[in-house]
């Protein structure tokens, strides 16, 4: 009995520790699950999230795809009305809407995520634009269009009816198959690029376009009208540059390498005042082309005005006379100022060179010379059919007219034009008109921007 | 220019990447609030050059007075922190502000007066893809962005080509977000103003990280810094 007891007691006994040992565990467990359940639901919570991030942006590229399947769709019927329309009103009309559309499947092209280029496709859209708008300024002007351009416009017809039939196939893709934008990026080969790398390589086929407008293949081969002399060699470079900016200090003049583009250039690292600074002259001719440096200004002592002042002694020490100051702008204490050639008391606005001046101590920091490079040369003027005072009765009754001049301004397809300039004010707005010395037409509308610290000085 | 050619190669308009050993750009993005002003390292602008000047004044600094919170200035301010029994983390959040004399306002590793969107977009470029490289080569960055726009096989907004899928590696890694300095700002503004080291360069890529074969095809017309420039 004794014994009995004794076991039953210890019996009793482990179970009393057992119990609690189960109540530990238990409360443990509880605690585990309770846990896991916690940091699952995080998990879940988090991977929730990411699958609707997700979610969003494969939508945002699907809207961007089917945005464009409906752009090309109105481009294409628009060129194919442009083809038997014969009155220049609704030419005109279908023009600007192909432009329109033209530049919308650019941008739902563009926003789309695909493997592989789509360089042709976007030229291809920006060209079709570009032309469009080219001719429908032509038609405006009262010009009448060439065989050839009702031509390229046909051409361009078909050309985004088999663009738009292969970019639409892809929504077999899309429907049949777990096709989504966001996976295609990932893979090598996908229906998209396969889809995309056919237009590009393939179906893009259209003569060089030349062509009043901003993407004309005539731009590309660029001729640099201010460059002529003899090829220098880096020796010959260096000593040029020692001896041109002598007058400001220059030493350490240490060749880097040669560039070639639109032409070849020799590009420098030298000292200037101190400041480590980066400079580019021309092959032929041994022309400066760029100077540039960065320096931060603290304490600026001298106004805009004083600014463009040394700059324009500093061109003059370089051997550009002739050239004055038509803008300012005061970005930090840095001064970028705008010069021109004036030949004839006209305004060569193609012949500009760019100077970055800081407002503490005046020193030059920055040279740009590549417009003028392409452009400057001796120009003969056509005489004004129009006098300065007929041009300004064309313009607006209530602008309040400030200034007028003759100016030489930069058209689109890199041609110019010479101009009657006219500063004029409107309610707070400062405006720059220009007026064709031979038709009296507008030819340009420039607004001075607000908060752009700018000022121009006559 | 040569006629654009057609790409081949996947990953097409990958240009690269971004070497920079930039000290600390570990800002998590959007962590700029603007609701709690404070210094960090990383950053930099005027308020970060006024806490150097003050620090310095005090002894508890000895580096230059060159508005970036780098390694020298956070020691400085840990240093400042501990010895003024404020809260040590190198933050200088209001508390440490006060005890230095300043007000924090919240735009603080930005200037207020850049008002224009694209320089800022474009200053935010140059900043994530070539912090680090020479001041030419970030001129250069700005300035292929630039050409871009101009060109006819590109989207036509800064926007559209600094934001067109795949086109800049810094956008598709998020480091666009980080907030630029003022030599980055200095950069873009001078490319908008014309300067292009590039000449009219629609590529680049550093040849030392660059993975995709196809933009090896491209002709290059330049390098600086760590960048090769191509059409």
């Amino acid at each position: 009995m004794e014994y009995k007891n004794y076991v039953s007691e210890k019996i009793q006994k482990k179970d009393k520790g057992k119990t609690i040992a189960i109540i530990i565990i238990s409360a443990l467990l509880a605690l585990a699950v309770a846990g896991l359940g916690v940091s699952g639901y995080f998990i879940y919570a988090n991977n929730a999230d990411k699958s609707n991030y997700k979610i969003n942006l494969e939508n945002m590229y699907q809207k961007s795809y089917y945005d464009l399947v409906s752009e090309i769709t109105t481009m294409e019927n628009d060129l194919y009305k442009f083809k038997v329309s014969s009155s220049k009103s609704m030419q005109i009309k279908l023009l600007d809407e192909i432009e329109k559309s033209a530049a919308n499947s650019e941008t739902n092209l563009s926003s789309l995520k695909l493997s592989g280029s789509t360089e042709a496709t976007s030229k291809f859209f920006n060209q079709v634009g570009d032309y469009a708008k080219a001719l429908s300024s032509k038609l405006s002007a009262g010009e009448e269009l060439t065989d050839e351009e009702y031509s390229t416009m046909s051409n361009f017809a078909e050309l985004t009816k088999n663009i738009g039939k292969q970019i639409a196939s892809l929504q077999t893709y899309i429907m049949n198959n777990d096709f989504t934008f966001m996976d295609s990026f990932e893979l090598e080969v996908s229906p998209l690029t396969e889809i995309i790398s056919e237009i590009e390589n393939n179906t893009i086929e259209y003569p060089t376009l030349i062509y009043d407008g901003p993407f004309s293949d005539g731009l590309i081969d660029k001729e640099a009208k201010a460059l002529s002399g003899e090829i220098i060699s880096k020796e010959q470079g260096t000593q040029i540059i020692a001896e041109k900016l002598s007058f400001a200090n220059v030493s350490d003049i240490v060749f880097q390498s040669v560039s070639t583009n639109y032409f070849n250039q020799l590009n420098y690292t030298a000292n200037i005042n101190g400041q480590s600074t980066y400079i580019s002259i021309s092959e032929t001719g041994g022309q400066f082309v760029e100077i540039s440096s960065f320096k931060e200004v603290t304490d600026p002592v001298y106004t805009a005005e004083e600014c463009a002042e040394a700059g324009r002694q500093f061109l003059e020490k370089m051997g550009y006379a002739d050239m004055e100051a038509v803008w300012a702008s005061n970005s930090n204490s840095v001064v970028y100022v705008n010069y021109t050639v004036i030949q004839d008391d006209t305004v060569i606005y193609p012949d500009m060179i760019k100077l970055k001046i800081t407002a503490d101590d005046l020193s030059v920091i920055g040279f740009e010379a590549l417009t003028y490079i392409f452009n400057h040369t001796e120009r003969e003027f056509e005489e004004p059919v129009l006098t300065l005072d007929e041009a300004k009765a064309k313009l607006n009754p209530s602008l309040n007219i400030t200034g007028g001049r003759k100016a030489l301004v930069p058209l689109d397809g890199g041609k110019e034009a010479l101009c009657y300039e006219f500063v004029a004010t409107l309610d707070d707005n400062t405006y720059y008109i220009y007026i064709s010395v031979k038709t009296g037409e507008e030819l340009n509308i420039l607004r001075v921007i607000d908060g752009d610290d700018g000022a121009l000085l006559m | 220019m040569t006629k654009v050619a057609k790409s081949i190669f996947a990953v097409a308009m990958v240009l690269t990447i971004v070497t920079a050993a930039v000290a600390f750009s570990l800002i998590p993005y959007g962590s700029e609030s603007t609701e709690t002003a404070v210094l960090k390292k990383g950053m930099t602008g005027s308020q970060v050059r006024t806490m150097q000047t003050k620090l310095k004044n005090w002894g508890y600094y000895s580096g230059n007075i060159d508005g970036i919170f780098g390694t020298q200035t956070y020691n400085a301010v840990i240093y400042f922190q501990k010895v003024n029994k404020l809260q040590v983390d190198g933050i200088v959040g209001a508390e440490t502000a006060a005890a230095l004399g300043m007000t924090l306002t919240s735009s603080s590793s930005s200037n207020s007066s850049y008002s224009s969107s694209d320089l800022y977009l474009l200053a935010k470029c140059v900043y994530a893809e070539a912090r680090g490289e020479p001041y030419t080569g970030q001129v250069a960055i700005a300035a292929v962005v630039l050409n871009r726009v101009k060109h006819s096989s590109f989207p036509n907004t800064i926007a559209g080509v600094i934001y067109q899928p795949g086109a800049f590696t810094a956008v598709t890694d998020g480091q666009i977000n980080l907030e630029p300095d003022t030599t980055a700002y200095s950069a873009a503004r001078d490319a908008l103003n014309g300067w292009d080291p590039t000449n009219g360069c629609i590529y680049y890529y550093n040849p030392a990280t660059a993975t995709s074969s196809w933009i090896w095809s491209r002709t290059v017309k330049l390098s600086i810094g760590n960048h090769n420039f191509a059409v």
